[in-house]
């Protein structure tokens, strides 16, 4: 019981810790989406110049555009994620 | 009566409510899904993503506790201790719990998606814009209010601004030896620790003075540049530091009031209309919702609990825990603050003010703001109350542990001025949306990162310039409660259309939210911009023009709510 109470204490800081790095991660979402862009531009109709790059990386990067077409959808609904950052 | 029985009294309070109320929120009102939550049914591996039930709740509360729980119930101290914390206490489990734990819930059958865009499902779209202006004047008032309040600490106490920069200097080298030098998570902790400690030490010996206004242009500047800054540099480290003064604060503080078996030495009650705001008679009712924001309820709790805890929530049962636990723990820091005062408050404001204060309820009532600017403000009292328990109960010295409280409350404070202005930025674009088709340089003009980070910042620092906090904190306060009371509409909408359950529970608290701080904005426009219109008439101008605004919205609101959209396709297909 005692070592599963210090477990959850030992979750509830490791929660504090996600909780000041959640800015960074914000911060590498927004490099990864850039990332996708330079590389996959072309799906979404915007000529980009190094396609063969884009397609030399298309099969290990099929999770990330599935998810960058998933998260474009939900473009318009992002306020509330940036409020975890205020602290108020 | 002993400090130690109303912690008791008020952990029984939290614990019992927790279980019946809360339990029934989550049988009869909330049921359960046969979809499966969204951290799993739409799991990305980047913004879904199951979290541990307690790295969650530790996640959620981080992000929902700030100064502002401690700053308003040292100021409503002036009613007396009874109404502040039966306040904080009821408007908690009655109110702020069921907003934040509704509006988890209610955006977790919503894919995850904010509260605000649940507002334009179930309410009217334009419901959706009504919070972006919300949000926006919050984030105004959040600034003048912080910075109103952090400039009187930093004057008064100037061992303070030390503290803060050279933390603000530290979180630089912890974040070069986290990032760069690549510590682990133990080592970067203690060298944390060891630095937050040297950092009150030195700022001991060496205190920093300025007057309030060269505050004012320093926090200004401060605003602008941590924007330009990027975050793994400053913010991240920083906000990591400030965790643990948390962490720390809350432990040391929970156990010193518990083992200090010391009476309340303020009255109970002192009277209905005690002079608050601007020296004015200032009714409980209304006005108690203005004061006591964030430890009771808070409409920017909404906002955090359906932005990123609605997408990690691994389970449905454990909303309950994360939504309306991690409020209850925000409750039981107002109540330590509360009680911090109450038993050490007179010990500190000067033996002359103390026997004034005492000599009977109404003395009290009438002479305690004035007595509280003297200790340094809200802030300045709470910091020696805190530190007079904590030296008499742990022996930890006096002057350690008033620099550590007052950082403590001050770095939250700093915290969210430099994250308003990266918030205005995202309220800023979704406000002027409309201008997107019509005139496209205007768009991009408030768009623009600096443009969006000086108006907020600027309109925040230019109210805040006269130093003003008893009339500035309690609109801040008041457009809090507006959002929290745009949340509980929503997600009373949510109950009634989409669960089609009995909605008294979130629409009784709704409506009282509503009408309360309707009324009290009322009474404020009425009663206390034209007396600061006779002290700085610009900066009444500016509020009383954000307050009419607000007050014309929250109609438009409650018109909405009544009569929503006929088309309601959407909510029976995700019903």
């Amino acid at each position: 019981m005692l070592e599963n109470f210090l477990d959850n204490i030992k979750a509830f800081v490791e929660g504090f810790k996600n909780q000041s790095t959640s800015a960074i991660e914000l911060q590498l979402h927004e490099m990864e989406n850039s990332f996708a862009l330079v590389c996959f531009g072309s799906l979404m109709g915007m000529p980009s110049p190094p396609n063969y790059l884009g397609m030399a990386l298309l099969p290990y990067i099929e999770q990330e555009i599935k998810v960058m077409i998933f998260k474009s959808e939900r473009l318009d609904d992002r306020l509330a994620e940036f409020f975890d950052l205020s602290d108020i | 009566m002993s400090s130690t029985v109303l912690v008791i009294i008020g952990l029984v309070i939290y614990v019992v409510f927790y279980k019946a109320y809360g339990g029934f929120l989550k049988n009869s009102i909330v049921g359960t899904s046969e979809k499966e939550v969204p951290s799993k049914r739409l799991f990305d591996n980047v913004d879904y993503v199951p979290a541990n039930k307690y790295v969650l709740f530790g996640h959620h509360f981080a992000s929902i506790a700030g100064a502002a729980p401690i700053i308003g119930p040292a100021i409503a101290l002036a009613w007396g201790w009874l109404p502040a914390i039966l306040w904080v206490w009821f408007g908690n489990v009655f109110i702020g719990a069921v907003h934040d734990y509704l509006s988890l819930m209610s955006s977790v059958r919503y894919d995850g998606h904010s509260v605000q865009w649940v507002a334009g499902k179930v309410i009217k779209k334009r419901t959706s814009y009504i919070f972006a202006w919300f949000i926006l004047f919050v984030l105004i008032l959040v600034v003048a209010a912080f910075g109103a309040v952090l400039g009187g600490i930093f004057v008064k106490q100037p061992a303070v601004p030390t503290a803060y920069f050279l933390q603000i200097a530290f979180a630089l080298i912890l974040g070069y030896i986290m990032y760069k030098m690549k510590a682990n998570f133990g080592i970067s902790t203690i060298i944390a620790i060891i630095l937050l400690a040297t950092s009150i030490i030195v700022a001991k010996f060496y205190p920093f003075h300025a007057s309030y206004q060269t505050w004012m242009i320093v926090f200004l500047a401060y605003i602008i540049i941590a924007a330009a800054i990027p975050v793994n540099i400053l913010l991240q480290p920083r906000d990591y530091m400030n965790a643990w003064l948390l962490v720390f604060g809350l432990a040391i503080g929970g156990v010193a009031v518990i083992f200090a078996f010391k009476p309340m030495g303020i009255p109970a009650t002192t009277m209905f209309s005690a002079p608050i705001i601007a020296g004015q008679s200032t009714p409980f009712w209304p006005a108690i919702p203005l004061i006591i924001a964030c430890g009771s309820l808070s409409g920017f709790h909404a906002l955090v609990a359906s932005g990123t805890t609605s997408k990690q929530l691994s389970s449905e049962v454990e909303g309950l825990f994360i939504g309306y636990g991690s409020m209850l723990t925000e409750g039981f820091l107002s109540t330590l603050v509360i009680l911090s005062i109450g038993i050490a408050g007179m010990g500190i404001v000067g033996a002359d003010k103390a026997q004034t204060l005492t000599a009977n309820a109404a003395a009290f009532g009438n002479h305690y703001i004035p007595a509280m600017k003297s200790a340094g403000g809200p802030v300045g009292i709470f910091a020696k109350s805190y530190a007079t328990v904590v030296n008499n109960v742990l022996g930890i010295p006096k002057a350690f542990m008033v620099i550590l409280a007052a950082m403590w409350v001050a770095s939250f404070a700093m915290t969210t001025l430099d994250t308003t202005n990266r918030l205005a930025r995202y309220t800023f674009a979704e406000i002027f949306e409309p201008l997107k088709e019509t005139s496209k340089g205007m768009y991009d003009l408030f768009t623009n990162k600096w443009v969006a980070s000086f108006i907020p910042a600027a309109i925040g620092i230019g109210l805040a310039w006269t130093g003003e906090w008893k009339v500035i904190w309690p609109a801040f306060g008041a457009a809090n409660q507006m959002l929290a009371s745009i949340a509980l509409m929503t997600a009373s909408a949510w109950v009634m259309r989409v669960q089609k359950k009995p909605s008294w529970p979130v629409f009784i608290p709704a409506m009282f939210l509503w009408v309360t701080v309707t009324v009290a904005m009322i009474w404020y426009v009425i009663k206390i911009i034209p007396i600061f219109m006779h002290k700085s008439p610009v900066q009444a101008y500016v509020l009383g023009a954000m307050m009419v605004i607000m007050l014309l919205l929250n109609f438009i609101l409650v018109y909405d709510f009544a009569k929503p959209d006929k088309d309601q396709s959407f909510v029976e297909d995700n019903a």
